[in-house]
Formats: C-alpha cells, structure tokens, sequence
C-alpha cells in the first residue's frame, strides 16, 4: 500500500499484444474467411513488436501498478521465450488452419491473448495479477483446443481440458487463499520479508498447506506425473499448431511460474519441495519414455515425449543452482524451437493424409527431401544427439545436477534420453527405410511456414553449435536469485 | 457474542446446502440449493461488516442462478431423472478415502489460520469515515488498478470463446 507508481514500461510488450489482439478481430471481421491468409502475418508482425520492446527493455528493472509488477532479466528472456514460440505457430498456422477453422481473427487474436497472459504470469510480482494471468492464458488455450468443431476428437480435447483445466485452477486458488491467512498478504515481496520475519523457527500448517496447493496447480500446467493424464488425449485432439504452442509457450509459463512463486515469494519452502521435485522428475521422465515406446501416432508420441521433457526439466528445477536453474531456460528455449518444428512437420503431412500415423510417414523422407531433412535436424535434436541444441540443454542441465550432487538423478536422466532415441529415431526410420504404402501427393507449404520451419532449424543448429552465448545470458537472468 | 454464533449457524446451512446442490438428483432442485448457498455466504459477510459485497453477493449470484435456472427449464428434459450406479470399485474406494484424507488436512489447516497473521497491520484501513462502498472503489482504482483492467481481457477472451463455439456450423 505505497504510493500509485503507475509504470507502463513495465507491460508495455503486453500492451503491444492487446491492442493487436483487438486489431485482428476488427481486421477478420471485414476480411472474408477465404482470404484471410494474410492476418497470420499481422499476428506476427505485432509478436515482433512486442519482440522489440522487449528487447529494447531488457536489462532494466521496472517496478510498477503498486509494487504488482516487476520486469527484470528473468521476465525479459522468458517472453523472449513466449514471443518466439507465438511467432512460429502464427507463420505456421497460415495454411493449416485454412478452411477448417472459419474464425480466422479470433484464432489468431486467442493466439496473441494467450501470449499476453503468460507475460502477465511472469512479470507478476502478485499473486492476483499471477492468477489473472494464468486464467488469461488458460481460457485462450481452452478455445483454441476446441475450434476445429467439425473434429469429434478436438472438442473432446477442448472439452477436457477445461473441466480439468479448471479444477487444477480451483485448486490453485485455495492455495493463494491459505496462502493469504498465512501471510496476511498476496505480494510476494512482502511474502519473502515475512518469511524471514516469522517462520524461521517453524512452518505454519496453513503455509504448509497453501503452497503444496499451489504447487500442484503448478505441477498441472507443466504436465508433471501424477498430474499428466490430460495431455495425451488434449494435445492428440487439438489442432496440430495449437498442440505445438502448447507443448512449448504453455510449459515455459508453468515453468515461469514455478520461479517466480517458489524462489521469490515461497522462497523459504523450495527446499523442501527440492526432494518433491526429485522424485516427480524421475516418474515423469520414466514414464513419458515408457509410454512413448508404444505409440503408433506421431502426435500422440510427441505429446508423451513433452511430458518426458517436462522431467528434464525438473531435473533442472530441483537443482537449485545457477547452472541448473539457467539450464532450465536454456532447455526451455531449445524445446519451444525443436518441438514446434516437428509438430511443424507433423501438421504438413497431417494436411496432406488427414492422419498423424507413423505408417502414414513411409517413404516420406525421399519424396519430400526438405521436410525429410527438417524432421531429421528436430529429431535428432529431441533425441539430444550432439550438434543440435537438445543435446546442449541436456548437457547443462544435468551438468547442474550433478553440481548438487544429484548423480542418480543424472543418471536416470541420460538412461531415460537413451531410451527416448528409440522412438524419435524410428520415425526416421519409417520416412527413410520403408516403402510408400501410397502415392505420394504434393504438399502445398505456403512461404510463411518455411521461413517458420528455416528459423526454428537454424535456431537449434546455431545453439547446438554455439550454446555459450546463450547459456550465459540465461545465467545471468538467474544470478539476482544467488 | 451473537454474532459468532450467527455466523457458526449460517456456515452450517451454507455447508448442507452446497451438499445438496451436488447430491440432489434433480437439477431443479439444486438451482435452488445453490442460492441458499448464496445467501448463507451473503449474510456471513454482512456479518464480516462488508455490506458491499454482501449485496454484490446477492445481486450478482442469485441473478445468474436464475439464468441457470431458466437454462435448466429450457434445455433439460425434466420428465426423467436419469439414474446413476456407481460401483465401488477398489480405484473409486481408494480415491474416496484418499479424498477424506485431504479433506480432513484442508480443515485442520483452516483452522490453523489465526486472526493475527503477521504484518496484518498493514490491511487496517484508516476508513477516515468513508463508507464500505468508497473504500473498495478506492482500492479499485489505486492499488489494484491493473488487476481490475486485466480481468476485462479475461472476460473479452471468455466471450470470444462462447461467441467462436457456440456459433452454428456454416
């Protein structure tokens, strides 16, 4: 309760993405639905605006709205983050959404909302303006999910999502409220003071309880066992563009969250949730790799392997060092480009054949030698083989484990890569090593989505090669923690 | 003295009544159950001296129940009640007993949260003689001015998705 420092530097890049949200919708409703390929690239345009105020923000601290917000490195990189993923998926949607979904501003609008929320999440110094956010980002995704309406399977997906989407919230909730008898404040600077204040000697059952609550909230989002079940069938039924933006922008926000609650306001329990973590990092990585093994769906298989990569980064997580905990965004912006390539790939031959089935990809590779030579590069890079920028990820995060003396941890984790090549190579080997079950038809891909699919290429070759710049930046960003 | 006994009372109907509105077989019925629910809430915060909020409370909530209610008219068929067997199955016993569990942590952690949290000091409003209403439009517009604004894009976004779904097939 200070003075009114109202600051609107400090969400001047979610302005930018509102008032572009609002645009678009204008802009679709005069355009007609055959003719609005164009409103992808405006979406885009407005994330890299928002780009650019990011970057020209970065490095400075903002305080502002009375102490609710903050805009520091960490917020800086994780809407780097955000926006890059954003970006990808509009250039991307442009030809695969055509003709399927008729609401191609509000596609594009939810699309940019989403983002806005999660710059909200990170940027939150509150957890008012955390849960508006998180609630921001969660109705845009549940809508999204659902708009291929003639699909049977995506409304089931939508539909899911959001009955258990909003129980986790409703849990959530309750853990702010106890939270809130706990501190006596939602802030989570006045929460760390607090903390050292009066709970050195001994936790309260009510903080206790709250934060455990809010962590599973969390844990939801990231799609961590023993709250994972949601995933397969969610990202299965939703639209291929929409399931890569939630694989990669949806998980770095959870993982957003995760730093800004646990290391700045809840600071003084992380490390009691440290051995929590450990443990839910092992199952979800096991598991994700088990489950994956069996798949006969590419898209299906992807969604199991992003809950395996959630337990990499968990690994990170628990941690709780610089390298680990730079890791995690290192991996984060690694995953968002590899992963949205390869559901990329996935949605051109998913246009093409109307299925995501492995047998589908026989013989793909030779016909189509760019998309075959693409998908090579994303997996190998999902599987976390050297030049590529997922084994660079690998590589810090468990280096950091390591660091903390979580050695089995490490080792579970390079056993569970190990496996995880199994599957993401035998794609390979169906698009290069099997005949065609079928004449091989042409594939429109409009140039938005090569630029899309160039970038996040290059992007993980040039961090594969050349990870040091990056890693140092993402350490920095957690240096004010240590 | 009164008061706390008049709060203990209309926690209880609040708590059978939010009972009954998931138990009730019939959707009519809960409708109803859920306002009573409304109401109980409504007088404890009357109680709590946030007038405000308790008419917000009875305004807003009992005005959408009956939205509900007239949904439930209009699009249920009432003439049939479906009935539902659940089998015990060992998942479903051991998931029932798990939940009492937490239930039971949830309440013993509620009654944990004491009157004087640390640093509460800092909520004691000098009211300056300003009524209810003045205040919480002041707290509006000053400390929680961001916060206010962005639930408007919360609800933008919750219109497009009802408007973008709920629109017929073309």
């Amino acid at each position: 309760m200070g003075e009114l420092n109202i600051n609107f530097w400090s969400i001047a890049p979610q302005l930018v993405l509102i008032c572009f949200g609002f645009l678009l919708m204008l802009i679709g409703g005069y355009t007609k639905v055959s003719k609005s390929g164009y409103l992808g690239q405006i979406s885009a345009l407005g994330i890299a605006l928002a780009f650019m105020v990011n970057i020209y923000l970065f490095g400075s601290r903002k305080l502002g709205f009375s102490n609710i917000i903050l805009f520091d490195e960490l917020v800086g990189i994780f809407n780097a983050i955000f926006f890059v993923s954003g970006f990808l998926v509009c250039l991307l949607s442009d030809n695969y959404i055509e003709g399927k979904i008729k609401h191609t501003g509000e596609y594009y609008a939810l699309i940019l909302f989403a983002i806005a929320g999660m710059s909200f999440m990170v940027s939150a110094l509150d957890f008012l303006i955390l849960f508006l956010g998180l609630e921001m980002m969660s109705l845009s995704i549940y809508v999204l999910a659902g708009l291929f309406k003639q699909s049977e399977r995506s409304i089931e997906s939508a539909m899911k999502y959001f009955l258990l989407g909003s129980f986790s919230t409703a849990i959530f909730l309750l853990g702010v409220a106890f939270l809130y008898g706990a501190f006596g404040t939602t802030n989570f600077a006045y929460m760390l003071q607090h903390f050292t204040k009066y709970f050195m000697d001994g936790k309260s059952l009510p903080l206790l309880m709250g934060s455990a609550l809010v962590f599973s909230g969390i844990v939801f989002k990231i799609a961590a066992v023993p709250f994972h079940m949601w995933t397969p069938d969610v990202y299965e039924g939703a639209p291929t563009t929409v399931t890569a933006f939630m694989a990669t922008a949806v998980k770095a926000a959870a993982f957003s969250m995760l730093f800004r609650v646990y290391l700045l306001g809840l600071r003084g329990v992380v490390v009691d949730y440290a051995g929590i973590i450990a443990y839910l990092a092992v199952f979800t990585m096991t598991l994700g790799n088990l489950s994956a093994l069996a798949q006969k769906s590419v898209k299906r298989m992807l969604a199991y392997s992003s809950i395996a990569h959630a337990g990499y980064l968990l690994v990170g997580f628990t941690s709780l060092n610089q390298i680990g905990l730079g890791a995690v965004i290192f991996y984060l912006i690694s995953y968002a480009l590899m992963n949205i390539g390869a559901f990329a790939i996935i949605s051109f031959f998913e246009k093409e054949t109307h299925s995501t089935e492995l047998n589908h990809l026989s013989g793909k590779g030779f016909k189509h030698p760019f998309l075959g030579f693409m998908m090579v590069i994303f997996m190998f890079s999902l599987a976390g083989v050297p030049p590529t920028s997922g084994f660079a990820g690998k590589f810090y995060i468990f280096t950091g484990a390591i660091q903390s003396g979580y050695v089995s941890l490490a080792i579970i984790g390079v056993l569970n890569s190990a496996i995880s090549a199994y599957y993401y190579l035998r794609v390979l080997v169906y698009m290069y090593f099997k005949d065609a079950e079928e004449p091989i038809s042409n594939i429109n891909i409009s140039a938005p989505q090569v630029v899309a699919i160039l970038i996040s290429a290059i992007g993980v070759l040039n961090i594969g090669v050349l990870p040091g710049k990056l890693f140092d930046l993402t350490i920095k960003s957690v240096s004010f923690l240590f | 003295m009164i008061t706390s006994y008049i709060t203990i009372i209309v926690g209880i109907v609040a708590v059978i009544a939010a009972l009954s509105t998931v138990l009730q077989k019939n959707p009519v019925y809960s409708a109803v159950s859920l306002i009573v629910v409304m109401v109980a809430l409504a007088v404890n915060y009357l109680l709590l001296n946030a007038e405000f909020i308790a008419v917000i409370q009875l305004i807003v909530y009992a005005g959408a129940i009956m939205v509900l209610f007239v949904f439930v008219i209009m699009l249920l068929n009432l003439g049939e009640v479906k009935k539902y067997k659940i089998e015990a199955t060992s998942g479903r016993i051991a998931g029932a007993i798990l939940t009492g569990l937490f239930f039971l942590q949830l309440v013993v952690a509620g009654f944990n949260v004491t009157a004087n949290v640390p640093g509460i000091e800092r909520f004691f409003i000098d009211t300056k003689g300003l009524d209810n209403t003045k205040i919480i439009g002041h707290a509006l517009f000053s400390d929680y001015l961001l916060p206010f604004e962005v639930v408007s894009i919360v609800l933008i976004v919750g219109i497009i998705g009802a408007v973008v779904l709920g629109k017929k097939k073309e």
